[in-house]
């Protein structure tokens, strides 16, 4: 069970995204499973980047969508473990909120529960030939 | 020939064992793992026997200097077999050395079985069925790319690729198609230049990016444009670019293309160029482009657009703008998953996403008509350069 003021952001060594006119791509880089979301989801995963709780999530889409903050708690709560169970995201202390601009913009469509897409394609090819184990960040260029 | 030397472990004499020698944690373990030698080690090691083999065969020495992402590269190798299948595909690339300047990428390469000189615990033959391993220094510059006939070590402070190979009749298909692929991925990377999945084509420097996975049309494309004039720069793997001015360059890596037998059926021009594969997993045949039509062949381009071939049964290739979402599913994906470097790879999708939203992005539906497809492409350059 998630605790309301439970934080998550994305885990940084593993994952890499990007939300593009409304629709957030997520993937997942050491399994080679990737992810979209759109909407309700995309304006979800803007708003856990920026280190807001889970209970100030449901508040401000309640409030772009037009719905109640608390039937829209447990969509949230829902789709984060998901991607918990996907590794995409980790709880994490002492995040700092940041402003709530999420491009994803004003809502354009009525409230929709979100939804986590996921595409296996590239993971069995990258079981097949998994990345350099140990890599570092590139030594300082001359 | 026999082995006239063997190399000890110890050989390189008055170099000091670096920091970071022990080996990294999570390490592959199999035949291919050397218990004890770790990769700075192995950098010495064949670093050494490079020299030694440079050193007792002057007539077994090659040295060419190419232009990989606007450097300058020097390739050495000790080992005339080698030294042509190396070189060949990279043909395209190749410059005049460089007057007093530094290469940015020095790779030096001796096949044991021309050069007489081994390496402990290396023996030219072996299972070329057999999976690779990359190995990697704690302090994870020293990146050590391991198969059966070939080792090399990548200092990736000094730009400096070092390696063994067995005998060079015993390189792969891909090995030879695409040498130090995933050397090679890494070098760009360190630079900043990100070698992506996608093939590239061009007309007076202008070019067209073609993205997707496998199966997903990019050879056919590219092919189909070279065949029909347009410059060829790849069509699997590209090193892209941003410039300062806010404009996206493509450099070609190969000039060479791996084809099915069905695939290769549509290509006539190819065919009696085709190789094929010796292995059971070598089901393609590699064609070295360079023998067929090497005044078709481009270095670089300024990328104008990207299209994202499909095939769709259409009655004849059709354009249709793609969302930049759309584009960046389409080729993001098999860009960065199959990076050898995937695990460092989150700021490369960032770049990936911002060239993807500088540059206009199309869907090339494809179906019959393929001899249509370069006039679509030339569509897309006359709208866009």
């Amino acid at each position: 069970m998630l605790a309301p003021e439970a934080r998550f952001r994305p885990r940084v060594t593993d994952v890499a995204a990007k939300v593009i006119d409304g629709e957030a791509i997520i993937m997942n880089l050491s399994n080679g499973l990737y992810f979209s979301m759109d909407g309700v989801g995309a304006t979800v995963w803007e708003l856990l980047e920026r280190g807001h709780s889970l209970k100030e999530v449901a508040e401000t889409v309640g409030a772009r969508y037009s719905v109640d903050p608390a039937s829209v708690q447990p969509d949230v709560h829902g789709l984060v473990e998901d991607l918990l169970l996907e590794g995409l995201v980790e709880e994490g202390d002492g995040i700092e909120p940041g402003p709530v601009e999420p491009s994803a913009g004003e809502a354009t469509g009525g409230y929709e529960p979100p939804v986590l897409n996921k595409y296996t394609d590239m993971a069995d090819l990258l079981a097949l030939d998994p990345p350099m184990p140990g890599l570092a960040e590139a030594p300082p260029v001359e | 020939m026999e082995r006239e030397d063997v190399l000890e472990p110890e050989l390189a004499e008055g170099v000091e064992r670096p920091e970071g020698a022990e080996r990294a944690d999570a390490q592959p373990t199999g035949p291919l793992d050397r218990p004890g030698v770790a990769p700075p080690e192995e950098y010495e090691q064949f670093s050494g026997g490079f020299r030694q083999a440079w050193d007792r065969n002057p007539d077994q020495r090659h040295e060419r200097w190419f232009t990989f992402a606007d450097r300058p590269a020097r390739i050495r190798v000790a080992g005339g077999g080698l030294a042509a299948h190396v070189f060949r595909a990279f043909s395209h690339l190749a410059r005049e050395p460089g007057d007093g300047e530094a290469a940015a990428l020095t790779v030096e390469l001796w096949d044991e079985r021309a050069c007489g000189v081994g390496v402990e615990g290396l023996e030219p033959g072996g299972d070329l069925n057999a999976d690779g391993a990359t190995f990697v220094s704690a302090d994870g510059w020293i990146v050590v790319t391991a198969r059966t006939q070939l080792r090399t070590a990548f200092h990736r402070v000094e730009r400096h690729i070092v390696g063994w190979i067995g005998r060079h009749d015993h390189l792969t298909q891909y090995e030879v198609g695409r040498p130090l692929h995933s050397e090679l991925m890494l070098w760009h990377k360190d630079l900043d230049v990100q070698a992506i999945h996608s093939g590239l084509v061009a007309r007076g420097g202008d070019g067209v990016l073609f993205g997707g996975p496998g199966g997903s049309g990019k050879s056919t494309t590219a092919l189909t444009c070279l065949e029909a004039g347009l410059q060829y720069l790849a069509d699997d793997y590209v090193a892209l670019m941003a410039r300062p001015d806010g404009s996206w360059v493509g450099h070609s890596l190969y000039c060479s293309t791996h084809l099915e037998p069905g695939h290769l059926e549509r290509f006539p021009f190819l065919e009696p160029h085709a190789i094929p594969g010796r292995l059971p997993r070598e089901d393609k045949s590699l064609v070295m482009l360079s023998e067929v039509h090497p005044g078709g062949l481009g270095r670089k381009a300024r990328i104008r657009a990207v299209a994202l071939p499909v095939v769709r049964g259409v009655p004849a290739p059709t354009l249709r703008e793609a969302s930049k979402v759309e584009s960046l599913l389409r080729l993001a994906p098999s860009s960065l998953l199959m990076l050898p470097y995937g695990g460092i790879a989150a700021g490369e999708f960032e770049k990936l996403s911002r060239f993807l939203e500088d540059v206009p992005t199309y869907w090339l539906e494809l179906g019959d008509g393929m001899e249509e497809i370069p006039h679509r492409i030339d569509e897309i350059l006359e709208r866009h350069s």
